[in-house]
């Protein structure tokens, strides 16, 4: 164990003396820190947005009416179309329908329809804001029908039911106008969870994005590269002339590795507080609130890109294949893994690649823990994941890079 | 101190070492002489656990390496023929790097560390990067690091292979030195001088096995105390057979042009070159000498050990 540390900590050192490394570890990566918060402006001036909700009315029937007033928000545009109107309208983004008959079919009990149409080339975040929206206004809906009904004199409700809304007198309509115009009774918090996330995006994205690329970049490389030159020389070897298990050996050159993608990983987390802290860029976000999430994602996800590392420098014959090839490899491990651009965008058949990726399990953890301010047990799935593509890895680097003859 | 009993490694077709058996006394020098490829860093291989045995065992200090591989290993020092140190590092950090893998710490690693720079001639350029290093030096550091944590048992893989003299008088130096405080050193080399010099007990190998193995007076003994005449000229139209019959001469080796003969003890080297003579040789040179291990390998293998 202690000669494992050792090994561990000797190899981290000889990374850190290589002359690149400063240019590796921390110049090239605060580059593009810079960059992107370059092209993404700068973030405190927040952009109030306006979803465009336009509502085809095919019903109108008060109630049609009552549905559209709980649509109407501080950050939705409601506009009503009759349905010759929309004959002649096209509807750039999305638009609701409620089908004809909607009044009559609630006061007959039944099943009324609304309908949200959106074309594909809508901004998806705004398409699901408008989703939610429609849901809340359902619930809101549904809220003020039923206090509307127990208020009503049961008879006329009855009679309302049996016969038509025609026959309901004006007073008991405008009741319910009247009610649907309070204050909400029932109050519809929605938050983002789960499926219906919004896709990350400015630094909430290209931050956790450019430190997941830099860390599978660093390890792979400087780890496959080392490790090659190690087979070489012969230190590995010899290192297996020594009292040593081959696991031993092993591990330890698998610590080293992840000690250097968390140093990595520590590098741009220290640069990129100081710079927001002292304005020279800004974030959205800072790193400090999610430590206890953060920390042990980041192990994992070193701890996997090192045992990729250790599993493939057993491959590569000569460095200059361990250079080139490592750089590829993390080049579509970054990109794939959603380090680029979010995977929400990607095509379904990349996401479910991403699902392999470590890469995209640190940015699923990463956009948890920041973008969508899960907390620290958004990191637990992320965690379990790595640790078990680590492990894969890990006892496929056993078999491949060879130490000494078993 | 260590035991190696028939020992055999097979790549594929290829029989490496081919049922070598030897023991190497606690504080002796023992050496396996052989040219290219005779096998010796594959048996050095097995011994340190780089190659698993195809069959056959060895012992270190009575402990079977196959059963307790860790335990052998412990009291193993290993300094392979391929230099195998970090380049970047500098001298004092590849043998702390070492001694730290055996558990040296502290104290009692820089102390042991700057012994063996100093032992090995590096104390000057200790702190240098090993990248700037000359052959000669690295083999020095090398051996060095073989020896941080004191092994019982040193496996030498020619440690003077390719270097400039006075690398290879200090690392030779060395060897004695450790021997004398009761190391035991199993040592592998092509250089028959070396051998000859260094080396309580030899073992002759090509192809995998053992061909003659002693103290060098016994293996000298095995070419008898006669004396060895070597003979250049045009031997082409004389039948070796006729040169066979002459009394007290063996043939070593018969070419066109050069023949080599061991004049047996008590035959006169006189008599002997009148019947060559006599049989129609016609001779440009004549040596007459006695005969060293070269001559023993030659007789073992029909070869020299130089090509
Ligand atoms: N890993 C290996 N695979 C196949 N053949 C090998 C391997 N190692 C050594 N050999 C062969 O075994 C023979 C002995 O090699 P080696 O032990 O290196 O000889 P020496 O050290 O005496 O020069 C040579 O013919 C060599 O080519
Ligand atoms: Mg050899």
């Amino acid at each position: 164990m202690r000669a494992l540390v050792h090994i561990a900590v000797q190899d981290l050192r000889m990374h850190l003396a290589e002359k690149s490394s400063i240019f590796f570890l921390l110049l090239m990566p605060l580059g593009f820190v810079f960059f992107f918060s370059m092209i993404n402006g700068s973030g405190d001036e927040i952009t109030e947005v306006t979803v465009a909700l336009p509502v085809v009315d095919r019903d109108g029937g008060f109630l049609a009416k009552a549905f559209v007033e709980q649509l109407r928000g501080e950050n939705f545009r409601v506009e009503v179309y009759s349905p010759e109107e929309a004959d002649t309208t096209v509807f750039g983004t999305r638009f609701v329908e409620i089908a004809e008959g909607f009044t009559d079919t609630i006061l007959a009990g039944g099943q009324a329809k609304v309908l949200l149409t959106r074309r594909a080339s809508s901004n998806m975040s705004y398409d699901l804001a408008a989703e939610v929206r429609l849901h809340e206004a359902q619930v809101r809906f549904l809220g003020n029908l039923i206090r509307w009904a127990g208020a009503a004199d049961s008879v006329a409700v009855e009679e309302a039911v049996e016969e038509s809304d025609r026959t309901l007198d004006s007073a008991e309509k405008g009741r319910f106008l009247a009610l649907v115009a309070e204050p909400s009774t029932v109050t519809v918090a929605s938050e983002f969870a789960g499926r219906g996330r919004p896709v990350p995006s400015g630094m909430g994205q290209s931050i956790p994005g450019v430190m997941v690329m830099f860390v599978v970049m660093t390890v792979l490389i400087g780890g496959s590269e080392a490790l090659t030159k190690e087979k070489q020389l012969g230190t590995l070897q010899r290192l297996a002339t020594a009292p040593l298990r081959r696991l031993e050996i092993l591990a330890g050159k698998t610590l080293g590795l992840t000690l250097l993608g968390l140093t990595q990983a520590a590098v741009l987390i220290v640069a990129t507080e100081l710079l927001v802290r002292t304005k020279l860029i800004s974030m959205d976000f800072l790193w400090t609130p999610h430590l206890l999430g953060l920390v042990p994602l980041l192990v994992c996800y070193c701890l996997c890109a090192a045992a990729l590392g250790v599993f493939l420098s057993g491959l590569f014959r000569t460095t200059q294949q361990a250079e080139g090839l490592a750089w590829l490899i993390g080049m579509v491990l970054s990109g794939i893994g959603g380090a680029w651009w979010p995977l929400e965008i990607m095509p379904h058949s990349m996401r479910v690649l991403g699902n392999f990726l470590p890469t995209a399990w640190a940015m699923k953890g990463l956009h948890g823990l920041i973008t969508f301010g899960l907390g620290p047990t958004a990191v637990i799935v992320p965690c379990i994941a790595l640790l078990a593509m680590a492990a894969l890895f890990w006892a496929l680097g056993s078999r491949t890079l060879r130490v000494a003859e078993r | 101190m260590l035991r190696v009993e028939h020992l055999t490694k097979s790549f594929g077709e290829l029989i490496a070492v081919d049922g070598l058996s030897f023991t190497a006394e606690a504080g002796k020098i023992f050496g396996l002489l052989g040219p290219n490829g005779a096998g010796k860093t594959t048996t050095i291989s097995m011994i340190c656990g780089l190659l698993r045995p195809s069959s056959g065992s060895v012992h270190v200090d009575g402990i079977d390496l196959g059963a307790d591989p860790i335990a052998v290993k412990r009291r193993l020092g290993v300094v392979p023929q391929e230099i195998a140190i970090y380049e970047d590092l500098s001298a004092v950090e590849n043998l702390r790097f070492w001694g730290g893998i055996y558990g040296l710490r502290g104290a009692a690693l820089r102390s042991r560390c700057e012994e063996l720079l100093r032992l090995v001639g590096l104390a000057d350029r200790s702190t240098e990067p090993v990248r700037v290093f000359s052959g000669g030096m690295k083999r020095r550091l090398n051996l060095a690091m073989g020896l941080v944590h004191g092994p019982k048992l040193v496996l030498l893989d020619e440690p003077t292979a390719g270097i400039d003299p006075q690398a290879r008088l200090n690392i030779l130096q060395v060897v004695r030195d450790i021997v004398a405080e009761g190391t035991t050193v199993l040592y592998t080399t092509h250089y028959l001088e070396e051998a000859e010099h260094l080396c309580d007990e030899l073992a002759i190998m090509d192809h995998g096995k053992i061909l003659a193995q002693g103290s060098i007076s016994e293996l000298k003994a095995q070419l008898g105390d006669g004396s060895l005449l070597t003979l250049q000229g045009d031997f082409d139209p004389v039948q070796p057979e006729k040169v066979s019959a002459i009394g007290g001469l063996r043939t070593l080796e018969w070419s066109a042009e050069r023949a080599r003969f061991m004049v047996e003890r008590g035959a006169s080297v006189g008599t002997v070159l009148e019947d060559l003579y006599g049989s129609g040789l016609h001779l440009r040179d004549v040596q007459i000498k006695e005969p060293n291990l070269e001559d023993l390998f030659l007789k073992l293998t029909g070869r020299e050990l130089r090509d």
